[in-house]
């Protein structure tokens, strides 16, 4: 079992962030996926994922469409949760950003996604050289927003409704983005 | 807005985020200040809430970045309810 993708390792102050590695596959994180509470606020919810699709989910990354990246509390190295890079488009140089902090005892801790989104931010424009990294986060995933904006994603709008969730209630969505501070390249 | 009321949501940011007096400003915002994190909103927006008898959508909660922003919400709650 592999992966297409070259292995990323970015370290930070208190969490490091990595390619997703076939160890990772675990029961546990396999719980993440199946647990409602935590994967709520995410468009792609199905809380019904087997191992296998997990595996496949692994196995079928590329540079072109998606990257899955552990993160990792340094001091325990314990994995705390997923940050991944997707939709990937090579055609207009940008990608998406989204994740989940599935331990619950890092729920409290915004800092845990704060600089895990710091440094996958860095390394999309430093390294995979995005123009742009954007995401979509329900309104109702207050956490998310405002670890959003402590990364310096600009509001660009909303989506009315976008996203229905379990009790049936629908929740405009926020749209995020954010242009490469370090490549100037706007058509004009 | 009324001196008092001023008051009110001085002391709660002080008490919540424990700041200091003079780190206490109109400038200080969530985006640029760590310990301002999503819990210590949520808690300054309770309590705001709670002081003032009145509740925020959920786009006035997003919207409150920083301590000038905050007091204009309130600002217009305030007005709403007079």
């Amino acid at each position: 079992m592999t992966s297409n993708i070259d292995e990323v390792y970015l370290e930070g102050e208190d969490f490091i962030v990595r390619s997703l590695r076939q160890s990772d596959l675990t029961k546990r994180y396999l719980g993440w996926m199946n647990d409602p509470e935590i994967t709520q606020h995410l468009e792609t919810r199905k809380n019904d994922s087997s191992m296998e699709e997990l595996v496949s989910y692994f196995e079928n990354q590329s540079e072109s469409t998606y990257q899955t990246f552990a993160i990792i509390d340094k001091h325990n190295d314990k994995h705390i949760g997923n940050l991944s890079l997707s939709p990937i488009s090579l055609k207009h140089n940008q990608t998406g950003l989204g994740g989940i902090i599935g331990d619950k005892e890092y729920w409290g801790n915004t800092g845990a996604f704060v600089e895990s989104m710091r440094l996958l931010i860095e390394y999309g424009f430093t390294v995979l050289k995005f123009h742009k990294i954007h995401s979509g986060v329900s309104m109702f995933n207050i956490p998310c927003i405002i670890a959003s904006k402590k990364v310096k994603f600009l509001e660009e709008g909303y989506r009315k409704d976008h996203m229905r969730y379990p009790d049936g209630s629908y929740a405009d969505v926020m749209i995020f983005g954010q242009i490469n501070p370090y490549i100037k390249n706007k058509k004009t | 807005m009324e001196i008092n009321n001023l008051d009110k949501i001085q002391d709660i940011f002080i008490e919540t985020l424990k700041l200091q007096i003079e780190e206490y400003t109109e400038t200080l915002s969530y985006i640029e200040y760590d310990p301002w994190d999503s819990v210590t909103h949520m808690k300054i927006v309770a309590k705001i809430e709670q002081a003032f008898d009145i509740e925020f959508e959920m786009r006035d909660i997003i919207a409150m970045e920083t301590v000038a922003k905050v007091k204009e919400i309130v600002a217009k709650h305030i007005n709403e309810l007079t």
